[in-house]
This record gives C-alpha cells, structure tokens and sequence, in this order.
C-alpha cells in the first residue's frame, strides 16, 4: 500500500518536498482525509459548528499545509494528522472570536506547536489581505504583476503584453506596484497584522 | 551599476539562481515588516502558487462526494474555486473527443460557485443560494431577481442569475444577463467566458471563436480552457 508507506514515512521531521509527496498521492490523501476529517467534524460539533463549517475548516488547513509544503525551509515536527487537527482548531477558535461567540470551548488549546501555528495562520491572514488588494486592481496591472511573480523578464512581459519596450513594462510594473503598496498599508487590517 | 531597480526586482528576474534568491530572502527578512518588499515577497510566492493551489484544491474536492454539497466558497476569490471546479469537471469529462457544439458545452461547462454566508447578514440571498443548491433553480431565479432588485449594479449577482438561466438551459436568456456584465469590472471575465460556452452551445462558432481569442489574449484565468477550446473547434 503506497499511501500507508508515504504516511507511516512522515512519523519524524520532514521536508516541504516529502510532504508534497505525500499530498499529490491520491491514497495519501484519501486517508489523511479518513483519519482527519472525522476528527475535525467531531471538534466542530462539539463546538457550535456544523458540518460544513468542518468542511470549510478541514480544506482551509490541508490548504494551510499544503502552500507550506512548497516553502522549501518548511520542516514539519509532527504528523500531517496532527498538524491539520491544529490548524483547524485554531482557524475555528479565530472564527468564533470574530463572532463575539462566548460559547466555552469544549476542548483545551494545548498544542505544541501552538506559537507557531499562531504565527502561520496570522501569515496567512496577510497573504489574504494582500491578495484580496492585488485581485482590486485593474486587469492590466494583474497581468504584469502575475507575469513579474511568474518570472518574466521584462522584455517577455512587454512582448506578452505588447507594449512599445521593455523600458516601459518596468515603468508600468512600477506604478502597479505602487498602487497596491499603498492600497495595502492604507488597510487598517494591515497595521493590525504587522 | 546594478541593473535591478531594488532586490525584488532581481529576486523574481528569470535569470537569478536559486541561491541567490535565497540570499535575498534572507535579506529581505531582516527588513521592516510593512516594507515593500516583504509585502511583494510575499505576494509574489502566492501568486506563483496559484495555479497549484487550485489543482490541489480540485483534488480534495474529489474526496468529498460533490452532490452532497456544493463546493466550499472560502476566503478563496470565487474565481479560483471556478477554476478548480472546471478542472475537476474536465477531469471527468474532457477526453470524450468530440466536437459538437453541445458536448463540447457540456464538457467545459461548470456553474459558478456558491458562497457560504457565515453572517447571515442577507437572508434573501442566502435563500437564494439555499435554492440553488439544491437545483430548484426557478425558485433560485425568482429569488435572484428580487434580490437584483435592491442591487442592480451588482454583477456578481447577474452571473449567478446568468447559470440560474443556464441551469434551465434557458441559453439566450443567460446571454442577455451576461451582457449586462460591466466590461471594467471584475467579473467581466467570468460573464466573458460564459458568453463564449453559450455561442458554442447555440452552434455559433464563429462568433464563439472570436470571444475565446479574445479571452486569450486578455490573459483571462479562462485562457487555458479557451485555448483547448479553438484548439478542439478548429480540429
């Protein structure tokens, strides 16, 4: 059985690219799925939530692990299991607190990774805010800065975008740039994360 | 002289190495936390993962059972789940081989995603997603107007009335809402690559060919389906 051997691979540290792995073999994933969700609907439950919300929460943090697994320093210290049982509580404590929700938590926070994956999810909500500025701007600005992220020179982004030079690519990569920086730091969320 | 205007300019040039990058995201790190640059830093590495994230997405779509419920909208712009829905959709579908305008519409077509309203701030809308999860779409399309009623100018709303109509396979009237779409905003794309599946579907490949080529070259997140699609059209 692949997948067993993949997981049962993953009981010590391991790196981004063993846990992509991992995650892209379908058996894996189908048995990360049986061993966590479960788990999860169960916390949810037991806490206010629903099943679907445990949907949202189980795909938010095997997204969470997954755009991790990419950062080629990321080592993960535990199972996959446990670290998505994790995130997934601390997202649903964050949810019921922007719901002023004074419901007692059924279940104690005492992860040991707690810190971090405080640090991971407020990452995370940064990604999110300055993503939600980039898809604000104008399809032109999107294009050059998607192309720019993608690693286009310069001289391939003025061909793909047929502009007169390279020269004025850069100029408009620059304004573009500009334009969400500034929109970003204006938010007052922004100030709140940093 | 340093060619590079500043060092996010050279972390993200094609030419750079990967130990050089990883030289410069040090560097970068040791920066404020509101500089420019590890903003952009940032950024750009999501971006650069998009594309992954939506296949990886479609994958764990794939282990739930779809008809149970329709795909999560979470804090994802709905145009990434779009995406992940029609490559779980071609996935299943797209190796059919054929050409007609019908089942090639069938095969590329997907609805647009529904969005889970946690704050229950508007119930009339939410009555509508409740409707049009669960395919009773003429209720789903009484409800829609009415919310369009208060909010005329929300395009959003027109796409959703537009697969309300297309859910019914009521084509020409989804055409018409699409139309309504405002060409600068944001979901002009989707309502775009809407019209296009429409024209195929109505066998109107000409003017089919013309919308496709166009969302190619506006470099539309469709762009990749609408290349598949000339490509199969012309075959």
């Amino acid at each position: 059985m692949v997948g067993n051997a993949l997981i049962n691979d993953l009981m010590n540290d391991q790196s981004g690219k063993e846990i992509l792995k991992v995650l892209c073999d379908k058996t894996s994933l189908q048995k990360i799925y049986n061993k966590s969700y479960f788990q999860i609907e169960k916390f949810v439950l037991k806490n206010s939530g629903n099943n679907d919300d445990a949907k949202d929460l189980f795909q938010e943090s095997m997204i969470v692990l997954f755009k991790k697994a990419n950062d080629s320093s990321f080592k993960l210290t535990s199972t996959i299991e446990t670290f998505i049982y994790a995130i997934a509580k601390r997202k649903w404590l964050y949810h019921l607190k922007s719901k002023k929700n004074n419901l007692p938590l059924l279940e104690v926070f005492e992860d040991a990774d707690s810190v971090n994956i405080e640090e991971l999810l407020i990452n995370e909500e940064k990604i999110q805010l300055y993503t939600s500025y980039f898809d604000k701007l104008s399809e032109g600005c999107k294009a050059i800065l998607n192309l720019f992220f993608n690693k286009y020179s310069m001289l391939q982004i003025a061909e793909e975008l047929n502009f007169a030079s390279e020269g004025y690519a850069r100029k408009r990569k620059h304004a573009c740039q500009s334009k969400l920086i500034q929109s970003i730091k204006e938010d007052d969320q922004f100030k709140e994360l940093i | 002289m340093n060619q590079y205007q500043d060092i996010i300019d050279e972390y993200f040039d094609p030419k750079s190495s990967e130990l050089r990058r990883e030289e410069i995201r040090e560097s970068i790190n040791l920066l404020e936390k509101d500089s420019k640059e590890r903003i952009l830093l940032i950024l750009g590495e999501e971006i650069q993962l998009r594309e992954k994230v939506m296949n990886f997405q479609g994958q764990l779509n794939q282990l739930e059972n779809p008809s149970k419920r329709s795909f999560p909208y979470l804090k994802l712009a709905a145009s990434i789940t779009f995406l992940i829905l029609i490559s779980v959709f071609l996935f299943r579908h797209i190796l059919s081989g054929s050409n007609e305008g019908k089942e090639l519409y069938a095969a590329y077509y997907s609805p647009y995603p529904t969005m889970v309203l946690r704050n229950d701030d508007n119930s009339n809308l939410n009555l509508f997603f409740e409707y049009y999860k669960s395919e009773q779409y003429k209720k789903a399309e009484n409800q829609l107007q009415s919310v369009i009623s208060n909010q005329p100018n929300d395009d959003q709303l027109l796409i959703y009335l537009g697969n309300t109509y297309l859910l019914q396979e009521e084509f020409n009237l989804a055409l018409i809402e699409f139309k309504k779409v405002k060409k600068e905003g944001k979901y002009y794309e989707h309502s775009a690559w809407y019209k296009a599946l429409i024209l195929i579907r109505l066998e109107k490949y000409d003017e089919a060919k013309i919308s496709l080529k166009a969302l190619i070259k506006e470099k539309s997140i469709y762009g990749k389906y609408a290349k598949e699609l000339l490509h199969k059209m012309e075959d």
